[in-house]
């Protein structure tokens, strides 16, 4: 495996790293892609792209195995943050009454800020407090609460607030007696939340009132981003991803495996396509990382040799041929999504998925409606159900924000 | 030829097969160009984001009138010699003859310059005059017409804007305030109704999160008036928007057993008005 360890290289910015809220930076899109997404984003529906030329033969491009996919680019370890979060709050242990006592991250949608969180607190051994049912938040069930009061011991980490609401009368006065409750407890906490949660509970309750200020992993830009994806390679060897229609060098991962430093020179002329997926993912990792599984393909027999040993003469045949971004399909809402579906998209976001159920009492206006609204979503691939909630999917996630604030509906700051 | 067939002579032009052409292709061509301003852009607006639409929808009214000026002055110059002296003597005679045969309908095209010009109504805009409220759908020359909530559709001579007041909700803005009422028997605890409507505002899909969310009671001689006056996304969802306040907020009633008041169905006593008026904004 030739996967560098993060923390070990002294040369780079950490590719992980926190920030307060208010010193996010979005990667700026190029500005091509800005002027093509402001002049088609005033209409609304799908559009098509237009074909680019191609280096290499479609026909003899293929999707890779998910085997292949997983050594090209495995799943994102969520452990790979923890060093930053302890950097960021490290203190909070220690902390005495007082406004730092609570402490919150924030972070978007398949930022790994909930996995990162959760899996913090078990290598710390603090208690995750498990999210109530709906129907115990609607109940205002005060035996949830009662059980996860207490002033003394390790600090209380909340992973999922937006699973502690629920966008109804009886759902915010749930959160009031629970927020209520924790500012009043000596006991230290740390809140991880969605960024569409915190923008609707910041605007509607004044959230971080009482709390220090939220804290979230910086987006990635261009550059990093690039070193990310060469660090999610797992198998042995260099190898080059080069953009199917021109040739480009898309990463400089040769490099970073130990390539001939020759290939230096020509890894110089890199594709923008990295610069590109970086804006349109708005920096957020998982994000980036699922349409950058989505870009990938091999050449014929490019599949077998990747699954070889280490055969040097091979080195040179090692290319993963990434589709150019105008080739992208990128996921768009159905062309006959209304105020329904946007609505939906909004309730999933801003509770981190929900399940039928509980988007019909959040959604009541909509009533019957709501079923068929998601089985048309999930059809465009904007939205999925996974472990009994429907959320929005990685891939779909860009379509949905854009529109969504299109309508004028509340939109995350991140 | 006597003097005055000489004068009219010497102000009209000789009209021959050709200028009658051009008068006909002046026409037409307004008329479709007039089209294309109906239609198109209603079209254009349809399909953009929404606040683009208010941006669009009210310059047709203005495009339809210069339209209207333009094949005018392409018409006359084809008719009269266009001196100033024949144009005086012209317009006059003509607005003189106009004016008493379409005294109403020049009342009409006035207004509407007038309603143009003040910005009184415009389409997309939400207007109530007279008896009628609805959307401002399109601002002709002698009317305007306008959609209800009940999609009847009320055509409204501009002529009325000279003795009926005009109330505009929104302006050419996107929004609108609403107001939901409702009446409560005085004997509840006021202070968990209130937060629990700030609740069920701030809850609704449709709420615009950005403007002010007010609760206001007040105690009347037949129980509590609350009022809630926040603001949807869009003031073509104020009636959804309403209707989800007030399914919210009679939930919230039940559970702090707070009761709505009724009024007899029979005697004496004036019933207070329906839930969800709109307010203007």
């Amino acid at each position: 495996m030739n996967r560098p360890d993060s923390r070990s290289d002294t040369t780079e910015a950490p590719l992980w790293h926190m920030v307060p809220l208010a010193d996010y930076q979005r990667p700026a899109r190029p500005a091509a892609d800005a002027v093509r997404s402001g002049f088609f984003g005033l209409f609304r529906g799908e559009r098509q792209r237009t074909p680019a030329g191609q280096l290499v033969a479609e026909e003899e491009l293929r999707q890779p195995s998910v085997d292949l996919l997983n050594m090209l680019a495995g799943w994102p370890d969520w452990r790979d943050p923890i060093p930053a979060l302890e950097q960021t709050l490290s203190d909070i242990a220690s902390s005495d009454a007082g406004p730092h006592r609570i402490r919150t991250v924030v972070g978007a949608p398949y930022s790994g800020t909930r996995e990162t969180v959760r899996l913090w607190a078990e290598q710390r051994q603090w208690p995750v407090v498990a999210p109530p049912t709906p129907e115990r938040i609607l109940a205002q069930d005060e035996s949830w609460l009662d059980a996860i009061a207490g002033d003394d011991g390790p600090p209380l980490v909340i992973a999922e607030l937006e699973h502690c609401m629920l966008r109804h009368p009886f759902g915010l006065a749930f959160l009031r007696r629970l927020l209520d409750r924790l500012r009043a407890s000596p006991r230290p906490c740390l809140i991880a939340t969605n960024s569409w949660t915190w923008a609707y509970l910041t605007a509607t309750m004044g959230l971080g009132d009482g709390m220090a200020t939220p804290v979230t992993l910086q987006a990635f830009d261009a550059d990093r981003l690039a070193r990310w994806f060469g660090q999610l390679v797992g198998c042995d060897g260099p190898v080059l991803f080069r953009q199917a229609n021109d040739g480009a060098h898309v990463l400089s991962s040769a490099s970073k495996a130990g390539a001939d430093p020759a290939d230096t020179q020509r890894l110089d002329k890199r594709s923008s396509f990295v610069a590109r997926l970086a804006g349109y993912s708005r920096g957020i990792a998982g994000l980036a990382w699922g349409i950058w599984r989505q870009s990938l393909e091999a050449a014929l027999g490019e599949e077998v040799a990747l699954g070889q040993a280490e055969d040097e003469a091979a080195a040179e045949q090692r290319v993963i041929w990434v589709r150019p971004w105008s080739q992208i399909h990128h996921r768009a809402l159905p062309a006959d999504a209304d105020l329904d579906a946007l609505l939906v998209l909004h309730a999933l976001l801003i509770h981190g998925g929900l399940a039928a159920g509980a988007l019909t009492t959040v959604l009541a206006a909509l009533g019957a409606r709501a079923p068929a609204v998601l089985r048309s979503l999930a059809a465009h691939g904007i939205v999925e159900e996974h472990q009994g909630r429907w959320q929005v999917t990685p891939l779909g996630y860009p379509a949905a924000r854009e529109a969504i604030e299109s309508e004028g509906l509340m939109v995350d700051g991140l | 030829m006597n003097d005055s067939e000489v004068k009219l002579v010497h102000i009209v032009r000789h009209l021959d097969w050709m200028s009658a052409v051009e008068i006909a292709a002046v026409v037409a061509g307004a008329w479709l160009l007039t089209l294309v301003v109906r239609a198109g852009l209603p079209w254009v607006a349809d399909r953009l984001r929404p606040s683009g639409r208010m941006k669009i929808l009210p310059w047709i009214p203005v495009l339809r009138f210069l339209i209207l000026l333009a094949a005018i002055g392409a018409i006359v110059p084809i008719v009269i010699r266009p001196t100033l002296q024949n144009m005086v003597v012209i317009f006059g005679a003509v607005g003189l003859a106009v004016g008493f045969a379409f005294k109403d309908y020049l009342s009409n095209v006035i207004g509407g310059v007038a309603a143009i010009i003040e910005r009184a109504y415009r389409p997309g805009d939400w207007v109530r005059i007279g008896d009628a409220y609805g959307e401002v759908r399109s601002v002709g020359l002698r009317s305007l017409s306008l959609v209800t909530p009940d999609d009847s559709v009320v055509f409204i001579p501009h002529a009325r804007l000279w003795d009926t007041n005009v109330s505009n909700a929104n302006a050419g803005k996107r929004d609108l305030m609403c107001v939901a009422d409702f009446f409560l028997h005085p004997d509840h605890d006021a202070a968990a109704v209130r937060q629990g409507l700030a609740d069920v505002a701030v809850s609704s899909p449709y709420v615009n999160l950005d403007r002010s969310i007010t609760i206001v009671l007040a105690d009347e001689p037949w129980g509590t008036h609350y009022r809630v006056k926040a603001y949807p996304i869009d003031s073509r969802y104020q009636f959804e928007f309403i209707s989800d306040l007030t399914v919210r907020a009679k939930m919230v009633f039940a559970r702090v057993a707070a009761s709505p008041v009724t009024a007899p169905v029979s005697g004496g006593c004036q019933p207070p008005p329906a839930n969800g008026s709109l307010g203007t904004g």
